[in-house]
């Protein structure tokens, strides 16, 4: 067993999962469920202390995904199974680039929302939808993370698809088993 | 055994990551900040009907995880990857090797016990002056060999048959009768 290169399997595996599960729970659940609030200004509070809770785990976990992506892809870059591979690997890093971009818009955007008001609390209707007591530059802020966080949504769930699929080319690859041989 | 399709194994995956994520987004982030809302009835408000619509995401989400595992072929996938290591995982490689026409009769512990017997039986070393007696012996040497191949339960792929043997016990008067030609 490659004892290393299992680890930063696993970790990269775990850390597109935290992303992908994390953005989809927050979109689901929490921001349609701040309307059981009555107060406006604590749906907002709530809102901006979640999502900014959970932006260092999303971070990190984003982080580490692409730290274990790009020095194993720096070794094998796909041309070792078959052009259609090399294809994949290279979307791969296309949108890992744009889930970087996408994913650090979001956190700064989330931080400007939460600094319109004392302790984030912005009020607002729903944690997609701005109230009418809503700033016009808070409830901006608040459209462009919706967007934003559903960019980011749909580009780590094509990550998580990638990487099934080339992880399945892989094994299946006579070729790759016998450079895999040298992995540390 | 059922080879996983890219949906199956894609949606398996998606699954995983959305019970995995989604929890950790709510035991983490979620139930913490609820703790910043004044009124104790709204905190319990809000957190069932979080967790409540995140479960029915997250039923769709373990539903693929499951099904893709037991039906979608990504459990036997993984099985036999990690060969050897179950039971199951040891059967299905077995199936494999005698759907692949490398079964235990031919696996190398059998081929090359038979394979050697053979020879002595043809007169490399003790010829059988009675053709009848050496292809009833050829015949019990080979189920001694396909039983000691069963035993071993061969060795995967790179254990292929003894084709020397094979092709030196084709050439036997009676090989066709026992199979061997």
């Amino acid at each position: 067993m490659r004892t290393l290169s299992t680890a930063a399997w696993v970790t990269h595996n775990l850390g597109l999962a935290a992303c992908f599960g994390g953005l989809l729970c927050g979109k689901t659940a929490l921001n349609p469920s701040l309307s059981a609030i009555d107060s406006e200004a604590d749906r907002g509070k709530v809102l901006n202390t979640t999502w900014n809770r959970y932006n260092v785990i999303n971070v990190a976990s984003f982080a580490t995904a692409a730290a274990t992506w790009f020095p194993g892809r720096l070794g094998l870059s796909g041309k070792e199974i078959d052009r259609q591979t090399r294809n994949l690997v290279l979307a791969k890093d296309v949108l890992f680039g744009v889930g970087a971009l996408t994913g650090l818009a979001s956190v700064i955007q989330g931080r400007a929302l939460a600094g319109q008001a004392p302790e984030g609390a912005v009020p607002i209707e729903s944690g997609t939808t701005p109230a009418a007591t809503t700033p016009e530059k808070a409830a901006s802020l608040l459209r462009s993370v919706n967007q934003l966080g559903n960019l980011d949504i749909l580009v780590t769930g094509g990550i998580v698809g990638m990487t099934t699929i080339l992880s399945m080319k892989a094994t299946k690859s006579a070729r790759f088993g016998a450079v895999s041989r040298l992995l540390p | 055994m059922g080879k996983p399709s890219r949906a199956a194994k894609v949606a398996h995956y998606l699954g995983l990551s959305t019970w995995f994520g989604g929890t950790l987004f709510g035991q983490v982030s979620l139930n913490p900040a609820v703790s910043s809302i004044g009124d104790e009835e709204e905190r319990g408000r809000v957190l069932n009907e979080a967790w409540a619509r995140f479960q029915a995401a997250n039923l769709p989400a373990m539903l693929s995880t499951l099904l893709g595992w037991r039906l979608g072929g990504v459990r036997d996938d993984s099985e036999l990857r990690a060969q050897g290591l179950t039971r199951q995982g040891h059967l299905a490689r077995r199936r494999r090797l005698q759907h692949d026409g490398l079964g235990p009769a031919w696996g190398e512990h059998g081929g090359q016990l038979s394979g050697r017997s053979h020879a002595r039986s043809l007169g490399h070393q003790t010829l059988a002056p009675d053709p009848a007696r050496g292809c009833a012996r050829l015949a019990a040497l080979a189920l001694h060999g396909r039983r000691i191949a069963c035993a071993a339960g061969g060795h995967g792929r790179r254990l292929g048959p003894d084709r020397g043997s094979r092709a030196q016990a084709a050439r036997l008067p009676l090989a066709p009768a026992l199979g061997l030609a």
